[in-house]
């Protein structure tokens, strides 16, 4: 027996094609025709100005992965940073969201002050921190008077010194947003589980890996999606701060697409890098998703 | 109400210790220990730090600033009468309102219809659109960058505030379909079904019926969304030449390029850029932490 | 829901109409101004009895209305060049040397040898070749050989020590000696803004750059030697070492790599250090300090040449045009637009603002100068035995800006030598290829 649509069911499904036609032409226009020209542009040697470029096949990749050690040097620093910031991130949002979960006095003071670093923009972030950090700046000053005068580093124009800087600034933007998201997670945990498991014997660090963990995986999850993805594609920080960082210390891969196409003008080659930049992303993002939700539990 | 706080944990039970203490066999532990205490105030001090020297600093004139003198003997008003001679400061607010309600208002309509239609219809064409949608969380802004810069010039968008809204109704879209569809699926298709009896047609019953129940969902899309979009610095300063048309974000960092050592005005324009962001949070915290939690609890 | 949405739309209504308002700002009746865009990256100036070239203009002519962009220093050539490709072209410029070719190639700037500056530049031929572009004179200098060699030094602390100014390199070094043993701060650089370092790059080492790229590359051109194969290595290799060796010798400073440049100039006003080497606006901050008044007991402005050797029995100098004022294509037939360049680049308003600044030039004019030091400064650029070499050839992106000056910051900083000549090597082999001629 054939089905056929009734009318009325045919004008739904009309209707719903419809209604995802705003969504769709405005995410087309702004996100999927530039990647689409970026596919394209890759295997040029467009400048940006000049109308007449020319097809170079894939050229710009072979040097992007073979014969520029700016990029390499970007793709390394930016791993690194990554790894640094999201390690560092991860320990200290658990910390804080340990110590604010339990119930501290003025939890709500508390959480609002740390919270807010991130609802800031990230020029109110940089500027700030640049006119404490500078030498000269209130950070060295304090130190000095409190007597650790070698302690007194130059903090943004220490190559050695500015990346780790720049973690810490990260840090101090989203410690507070991380703690909540955790402090989200853990409520949810019904309080049942843990006494049963507490009664079972299970104390301390059994019980936060074996219980806890696995309930609260789906804040972590997240949260670690964004760590990732947020660090990797860092931008305003050492754009601000440093520009790129006393030579090209905190040059982050999306500095070096920035700076190839807009101040070196080679815009093919900056889209090649681009494309390079966003496999990267999507596959390490899909990985870590994966990865973790595995490892999620429902109860 | 104390935030944080699980309502329905039962009272005081010798036995409850938080999921990951680390000394569940001593007794009395219910408050947290010294050591966490002073960890929550470092880290209290790291975080509020720097709010409060810009705010404080606002006050001190360069000279002082440069001294870091920590008590001004004046306190120097002036800084703020210097913002104030560049009336464009203050037309950047209103830019970067207007900008980001407009983007707003186009986005919540554009994903509150594509929302409807993702939760509703079961057609693989529709939850294959989802995940394209989705995937654009991990496109890197930077990617592109260049080609939406070519592509806004192509189409005479160059130094509006269209194309700004244009891109950022396009890059909140993926978020607010996520959060919209998944909220929708949780209203009851018989609600839908008595409208449709009633004769409410596809778009109304959107509006009517719908809308008014996923209320919540469009506010915590709102309240996640808004910071990202006031705060954004890229877009700006790649769009924006005319200075009467620029944001908040833009003005602050031309500002204090334009006015590089005299910290004190510059201060003086960061504490004013604070205060938009901590009022919005004030006013909007519940909304905040309830999104945050539904972020990270439930998808 | 419906009152949020409705809020936010009446927000978006209020908020546009109210910034709407600010945004028509040029928007006049009809017979009113004419409307003119400027840029350029040094801001009017403010302090009353300085040349206001703008003002003047703007008095002159009463009937242009001018929107006089100045963008950041720093980024000034990615700047321009992100307005330009999107299309807003402003009706007059003022270019670094390397934007006039680039823009000039395209055909963006207008041609501009008939007009007053453009025959009075036609004068000294290096200029014009240096602002030309597909055979056409698409620019007119406006600050025609100042000199990135000036070291200015503090006579106070010279006189303590019974220097003289010196004459010859041994001289020098000896001077140096002196100062440090006696616990001066001998040699100051503002390391934090990183382009003070040109002021390394040229005065210590110039005449032996030239030397090399004559003999490498048959041209006093460097920027031409460099893409005939010379490399920076060669080139700066003299002139990098000698400043390490200054730098290892502690005549360099330390304490100057984490200063501002404003920072610096007030260090040495303030009797702190021996030299400063700066451009020559030097001179005008000097006399125009006010608050504080510089201390005469410890401070006299004085300003030497870096004496190096000759090559044959020439010293070289580097005719920096630091900006040059060009006419876009499309505002060729704007006579307001007209009006504006011409009038920035006449001999008159020319003579005003070099001598003003008490920059020497190459243009057949006749400064007016008084103040002393300024004097001297010209005195001793003038004379036999001074060649000028104006770089034509265009160069990496950002190599005079950026690349440059970062190297010898590195090695103030406590990077070899070798290392950061290495690193120039490869910048520019790898950018050598965008190099458009």
């Amino acid at each position: 027996m054939t089905r056929r649509r009734s009318g009325f069911q045919r004008k739904e499904f009309t209707n719903s094609i419809l209604s995802m036609i705003p969504a769709t032409i405005l995410f087309a226009t702004i996100i999927l025709i530039p990647l689409a020209l970026n596919l394209f542009f890759a295997f040029t040697n467009y400048d940006g100005l000049d109308p007449s470029f020319s097809y170079v096949g894939f050229d710009n990749f072979s040097k992007l992965l073979l014969k520029d050690p700016l990029f390499i040097a970007s793709m390394t620093r930016t791993i690194f940073y990554s790894l640094l910031s999201m390690s560092m991130g991860i320990l200290l949002q658990f910390a804080l969201a340990m110590v604010l979960y339990k119930g501290v006095f003025l939890a709500g003071f508390f959480k609002a002050v740390f919270y807010i670093p991130s609802m800031l923009s990230m020029v109110i972030v940089s500027i700030s921190w640049k006119g404490i950090l500078r030498y000269g700046g209130v950070l060295n000053h304090l130190l000095r008077n409190a007597g650790f005068s070698n302690l007194a580093f130059d903090w943004l124009g220490d190559v050695n010194l500015v990346l780790p800087t720049i973690v810490l600034i990260s840090q101090w933007v989203y410690m507070g947003y991380g703690a909540m998201v955790l402090i989200g997670g853990l409520n949810s945990i019904p309080l049942e589980l843990v006494e049963s498991a507490q009664l079972d014997g299970a104390s301390g660090a059994r019980m936060f890996f074996s219980i806890t963990l696995p309930l609260i995986m789906h804040s972590v999850t997240v949260l670690l999606f964004m760590h990732i993805t947020g660090s990797l594609t860092m931008f305003a920080i050492p754009f601000i701060m440093t520009q790129g960082g006393p030579r090209n210390a905190t040059e982050l891969i999306s500095l070096n697409i920035y700076n190839n196409a807009f101040v070196y003008g080679r815009v093919g080659y900056a889209t090649a890098e681009a494309l390079l930049f966003t496999i990267v992303v999507a596959a390490v993002g899909i990985f870590q998703l994966n990865a973790t939700r595995k490892r999620e539990v429902q109860y | 109400m104390k935030e944080g706080i699980n309502p329905h944990r039962p009272r005081l039970s010798p036995f409850f210790r938080s999921p990951f203490s680390l000394s569940t066999l001593s007794p009395r532990r219910l408050f947290p220990t010294a050591l966490q205490y002073l960890a929550l105030v470092i880290l209290f001090a790291f975080v509020a730090f720097p709010m409060f020297y810009i705010a404080s600093g606002s006050l001190k004139s360069t000279a002082d600033l440069s001294r870091n003198v920590l008590f001004p003997k004046t306190l120097r008003f002036d800084n703020f009468v210097k913002v104030f001679a560049y009336p464009e400061i203050i037309a950047s607010f209103g830019n970067s309102a207007f900008i980001a309600a407009a983007a707003l208002f186009v986005s919540v309509n554009a994903c509150l219809l594509a929302g409807y239609a993702i939760a509703r219809r079961k057609e693989r064409l529709f939850s294959g659109w989802y995940l394209f949608f989705l995937s654009a969380l991990m496109v890197p802004g930077v990617s592109t960058l260049v080609m939406l810069y070519r592509l806004i010039f192509a189409l005479g968008l160059m130094n509006t505030r269209t194309a700004l809204i244009l891109i950022y109704s396009a890059g909140t879209i993926p978020f607010g379909i996520l959060i919209l569809s998944g909220f929708i699926k949780t209203i009851p298709t018989s609600l839908d079904e008595s409208a449709m009896i009633e004769g409410c047609g596809y778009f109304s019953r959107i509006y009517l019926i719908v809308l008014p129940l996923a209320n919540f969902a469009v506010i915590i899309f709102i309240v996640l969304q808004l910071p990202a979009i006031w705060n954004d610095f890229l877009y700006p300063l790649l769009f924006i030449r005319d200075k009467w048309k620029i944001t908040v974000t833009l003005g602050v960092y031309n500002f204090s390029r334009v006015r590089e050592a005299d910290y004190g005005s510059i201060f003086a324009l960061l504490t004013l850029a604070l205060i938009p962001p901590v009022a919005f949070f004030i006013y909007g915290q519940k909304y905040i932490y309830k999104g945050i939690v539904a972020g990270a609890v439930k998808e | 829901m419906k009152k949020v949405l409705l809020l936010l739309a009446g927000l978006c209504v209020i908020a546009g109409v109210a910034t709407a308002n600010g945004a028509k700002e040029g928007a006049a009746p009809a017979g009113a101004k004419t409307k003119l865009t400027m840029v350029s990256w040094f801001p009017r100036p403010t302090q009353a009895g300085d040349h206001d070239q703008i003002g003047e203009f703007l008095k002159a002519n009463p009937d242009i209305e001018l929107d006089y962009q100045v963008l950041e220093g720093s980024r000034y050539e990615e700047l321009v060049r992100t307005k330009i490709t999107a299309g807003d072209i402003p009706d007059v410029m003022a270019l670094m040397t390397p934007q006039v070719k680039d823009f000039g190639r395209l055909g963006i700037l207008s041609d501009v040898s008939k007009t007053p500056g453009g025959l009075m530049q036609a004068k000294v031929p290096s200029l014009n070749a240096a602002l030309a572009a597909n055979g056409k004179t698409v620019a007119v200098n406006g600050s025609a050989g100042v000199v990135q060699h000036t070291i200015f030094y503090n006579k106070v602390i010279f006189r303590k020590y019974g220097i003289s100014e010196p004459k010859t390199k041994a001289e020098f070094d000896a001077a140096c000696a002196k100062l440090k043993a006696g616990g001066e701060e001998v040699i100051i650089y503002g390391g934090a803004d990183t382009w003070p370092y040109k002021l390394a790059q040229f005065p210590l080492g110039f005449t032996s750059q030239v030397k090399v790229a004559l003999e490498k590359a048959g041209t006093t051109d460097l920027m031409e030697a460099l893409y005939k194969g010379a490399k920076p290595s060669e080139i700066y290799g003299d002139t990098m070492r000698y400043f390490k060796m200054l730098v290892d010798k502690g005549y360099v400073s330390k304490t100057g790599l984490t200063m501002t440049w404003p920072e610096s100039f007030t260090y040495f006003t303030d009797g702190k250090c021996a030299f400063l080497p700066q451009g020559p606006w030097i001179v005008g901050m000097v006399a125009a300090q006010k608050d504080p008044v510089i201390d005469p007991k410890v401070f006299e402005l004085g300003v030497m040449f870096f004496p190096e050797e000759q090559f044959n029995g020439k010293r070289y100098f580097q005719g920096y045009m630091e900006y040059s004022f060009a006419l876009a294509a499309k505002a060729e037939k704007n006579p307001a637009a007209v009006r504006l360049f011409e009038f920035l680049t006449s001999e008159a308003n020319l003579k005003a603002e070099l001598s003003f600044f008490g920059r020497p030039t190459l243009f057949p004019i006749q400064l007016d100068i008084k103040d002393p030091v300024q004097q001297k400064m010209i005195g001793d650029l003038s004379g036999p035995g001074v060649e000028m070499v104006i770089f034509s050839f265009p160069e990496a992106k950002g190599w005079g800006e950026t690349q440059m000056p970062s190297a010898f910051k590195a090695v103030h900083a406590g990077e070899t030598a070798e290392k950061a000549l290495a690193s120039l090597d490869a910048f520019y082999a790898d950018h050598k290829a965008d190099i458009k001629q």
